[in-house]
């Protein structure tokens, strides 16, 4: 995704080649924007913006890798979409669009708040040296979210982003459901996992490089004959289920 | 063309050095009159260790600044506000009438943040605006 300034340079000419250097409120102030913390009743974060300076006002109740996903995501207005009048009320919703729709131009603008906020926390001149050897797996995304500073889920998902093996990262609520998936580029668009898993108990059971039956959470019929790497680990609210295909052959046959 | 373009171009030629492994080096350059592996290896860390202490030094710069800043933000909400609240809220209104400037839904979202019109409120909103350079503290001094 193309911004307005890329995040990974935005960190470089401040100096920052470390992820433990990556602070977003220096970031901000390089930007000429001004960060608060307060409470906010129905908003993670927003932003006021005239056409040379910001205030970004983030929401002091939440975690603070939450509270450092909302500063980035709030930047990512301010470098993408600052003009005359800027002001964004960005609510949890907001806050976890990924996919944009074609037909909604508010939605787009978040999806791309979102990814900058993600580049910025784990931006790719840093990030890909700690890919190294790593793994696939539950270990390896808590090892990311701990040398990052933040969330399993995000760290997951740019993980999956960035990874040079053909993975996919599914999230499910309690009940089954599937909320939201993604796949990174090496994954054919043709592959989709299910809409809803059967027998939540044993699907969600806690993995880590686990090779499984790729029908168990892809949706094709083919998908028996296969297998894929599983680790399955839990955010505090959903399920989430990393896969990764060992053999790339297979992708082509689902 | 910039400095700042230069720069940049610098900076995407220094990445691809350091990144190159000092095979992939030594394959570019081949052997005959050049340095040798040992040498190509020797000043790769040299140059390593310079980029990383001038990254290492702009950081501390920016830091520093940075500090320097919130300081100053933090003395000027510490000196005893001149204005009275009925002079602040005639400044907002006056900066509400500026709509090139004003971003729409300004108050709302100021308001979001406040505590139901008290004047903590408004003292919040007037240096809010203070701080995007929609109220000039000064501005009525010179007129009293």
């Amino acid at each position: 995704m193309r911004f307005k300034q890329q995040p990974d340079d935005i960190l470089k000419r401040l100096g920052i080649y470390e992820p433990e250097d990556i602070d977003l409120d220096l970031v901000a102030y390089s930007l000429n924007a001004d960060v608060k913390r307060t409470t906010l009743s129905d908003c993670e974060g927003n932003i006021i913006g005239t056409d040379e300076k910001a205030i970004i006002t983030v929401s002091n109740d939440a975690d603070p890798r939450r509270q450092r996903f909302s500063l980035g995501h709030e930047l990512g207005h301010w470098v993408n979409d600052r003009g005359k009048n800027l002001t964004y009320r960005c609510d949890t919703n907001d806050m976890r669009q990924r996919n944009m729709s074609k037909n909604n131009f508010r939605q787009q603008k978040e999806v791309r708040a979102n990814q900058f906020s993600a580049e910025l926390m784990m931006p790719i001149h840093i990030f890909s040296r700690y890919l190294n050897n790593l793994d696939i797996t539950t270990d390896s995304v808590n090892y990311l979210a701990n040398e990052f500073n933040v969330s399993r889920t995000s760290a997951a998902i740019r993980f999956v982003e960035v990874s040079s093996y053909p993975c996919m990262i599914i999230c499910w609520d309690k009940t089954g459901n599937r909320r939201w998936f993604f796949r990174n580029s090496i994954v054919p668009d043709s592959i989709w996992p299910h809409i809803r898993v059967m027998r939540q108990r044993d699907a969600f059971t806690l993995s880590n490089s686990l090779e499984v039956d790729a029908d168990k959470w892809i949706d094709s019929e083919r998908a028996e004959n296969h297998t894929v790497i599983e680790s399955v680990f839990s955010n505090g609210y959903d399920f989430l289920s990393l896969i990764w295909w060992r053999n790339e052959e297979q992708l082509m046959l689902i | 063309m910039t400095q700042a373009f230069i720069n940049q171009i610098n900076e995407y030629v220094i990445d691809a050095t350091l990144e190159a492994s000092d095979e992939e080096i030594f394959a570019t350059i081949g052997d005959v009159g050049y340095p040798s592996k040992q040498d190509i290896h020797q000043a790769r860390a040299t140059i390593t260790q310079a980029v990383k202490e001038q990254r290492q030094y702009r950081l501390f710069q920016k830091k520093a600044a940075f500090q320097a800043y919130k300081q100053e933000q933090k003395n000027i909400r510490l000196i005893p506000l001149k204005r009275s609240i009925a002079e602040m809220l005639s400044d907002i209104v006056a900066a509400m009438q500026n709509k090139d400037k004003v971003p729409k839904g300004i108050i709302l979202a100021f308001r979001e943040q406040g505590q139901d019109g008290s004047e903590n409120d408004i003292v919040e909103i007037w240096q809010n605006l203070m701080e995007l350079g929609l109220i000039d503290p000064n501005a009525n001094d010179t007129n009293k």
